[in-house]
């Protein structure tokens, strides 16, 4: 029995493929032309859409620039207002001392046989009195009250001079410290 | 053996002028208008980001704004500027003074100053604060009265800070010398940029705002009189 060997075969099948590889890289390639030209379509859409939206914004901060010169003379005022108010807060900062309260509280605690002669007092509350009294009762008598203040108002007492006359007065200076709050 | 001609070689190649030429077409359009497009949008977004942040900022701006009250702020204003003086004005200084000592009874025998150059800014620096210059402020009086003037010294506009007294008893009348400090802000030249936030008072500020209402100035129209300027004579009165 004979038997048809067909050499052809091989060089069928490998046109096929090839057919079929030309219809793939022609029918893909408009395909992907039409869809760049698509996805370019969308990017230009996408740049208007930013362009016009950077646009209104634009016009928003225009509109607002012109609002806020138009509120000129309020923002001036706030400015002035709020730089003096800052200002203040700071010098009032260490705004502790009541002059009137430190003498009001000194008068009360100073019993009648004693006389301040001097007294100096600075903002820090350092002060420094000097007088003299009528005898050594008196003369207790204040320190005991400057020491034993009931708020404690006046604390660091020191004495740094007592001198008795010849009429059995007494002549002190002190230091002392005012509270302050 | 047989020779394949050129022309079956080209017409076998055929299949990729279409291929090829969308891939010519996608890398020149890709190349012209793609890339320098999708640069331009990156471009625009950056500043549209920064473009809105700015428009939130002068939106907050114009609604802060509009939430003031230009009366009330004026109001504000006036009494901060008469408490806190734009210049070293050394006469209305003296005048208070003056004006406290006649209320509280305290006489001042001597008031003096070294203000330098009237311009706020060579006003002394204090520590802490603003610009300040200090008077020495020689007076007598009784106790009561120091006592007054040191009250009311606290609570009088333009503001002013004792910061060290001195008092001697002599028969029963008292001298005191006192230091006392006052401040000057100069007035803000320019707003700065339009964008800036507004600056807002807080609760502490409007605290202290209400309490400086509660100030007085002694000064009135007998104290500081209206005089006329200029004059012919600068040698004699």
């Amino acid at each position: 029995m004979e038997r048809e060997i067909n050499f052809l075969r091989i060089k069928e099948k490998i046109s096929v493929k090839e057919v079929r590889l030309k219809q793939f890289l022609q029918v893909g390639s408009g395909l992907l032309l039409v869809l760049y030209i698509l996805v370019l379509g969308g990017v230009f859409s996408f740049w208007l859409i930013q362009q016009r939206e950077s646009q209104v914004v634009g016009d928003k901060i225009k509109l607002a620039e012109a609002k806020i010169v138009g509120l000129k003379k309020i923002e001036s005022l706030q400015v002035a207002i709020k730089g003096r108010l800052q200002t203040l807060a700071s010098a009032f900062e260490d705004e502790e001392l009541n002059y009137k309260d430190v003498l009001a509280q000194l008068e009360q605690l100073t019993p009648s046989g004693v006389v301040l002669a001097d007294f100096e007092l600075t903002k820090n509350g350092e002060i420094t009195i000097s007088g003299s009294a009528d005898n050594s009762l008196s003369l207790g008598e204040f320190l005991v009250n400057l020491t034993g203040s009931k708020e404690e108002d006046f604390k660091g007492i020191a004495v740094s001079s007592i001198s008795r006359g010849e009429d059995g007065s007494y002549d002190f200076s002190l230091e002392l410290l005012f509270k302050t709050s | 053996m047989v020779e394949s001609s050129p022309k079956p070689k080209i017409t076998k190649f055929r299949f990729l002028a279409l291929p090829t030429l969308a891939g010519l077409i996608i890398l020149i359009l890709t190349l012209t208008l793609l890339l320098p497009k999708i640069n331009q949008i990156l471009k625009i977004r950056q500043s549209l980001a920064q473009e809105k942040v700015r428009l939130s900022k002068l939106t907050q701006k114009v609604a802060d704004l509009e939430g003031l009250d230009e009366s009330e702020l004026s109001l504000k204003a006036n009494l901060l500027i008469r408490s806190l003086p734009a210049e070293k004005d050394v006469p209305q200084i003296f005048a208070t003074l003056a004006g406290l000592g006649s209320q509280t009874g305290v006489t001042l025998e001597s008031i003096e100053v070294s203000p330098g150059e009237l311009s706020t800014v060579s006003a002394q620096p204090g520590t802490k604060g603003p610009p300040l210059l200090t008077f020495e402020v020689s007076g007598r009086g009784t106790m009561e009265a120091m006592k007054s003037f040191f009250g009311q010294a606290a609570l009088t506009i333009p503001v002013m800070k004792i910061s060290d007294v001195s008092l001697t008893s002599t028969g029963g009348e008292i001298t005191t010398d006192i230091l006392l400090d006052t401040y000057f802000l100069a007035l803000p030249k320019t707003l700065g940029p339009v964008e800036t936030p507004l600056a807002k008072v807080t609760s502490n500020e409007e605290t202290l705002y209400q309490e400086i209402r509660g100030f007085t100035s002694p000064l009135t129209e007998e104290v500081l009189p209206s005089v006329t300027t200029g004059k012919e004579d600068l040698f004699s009165f």
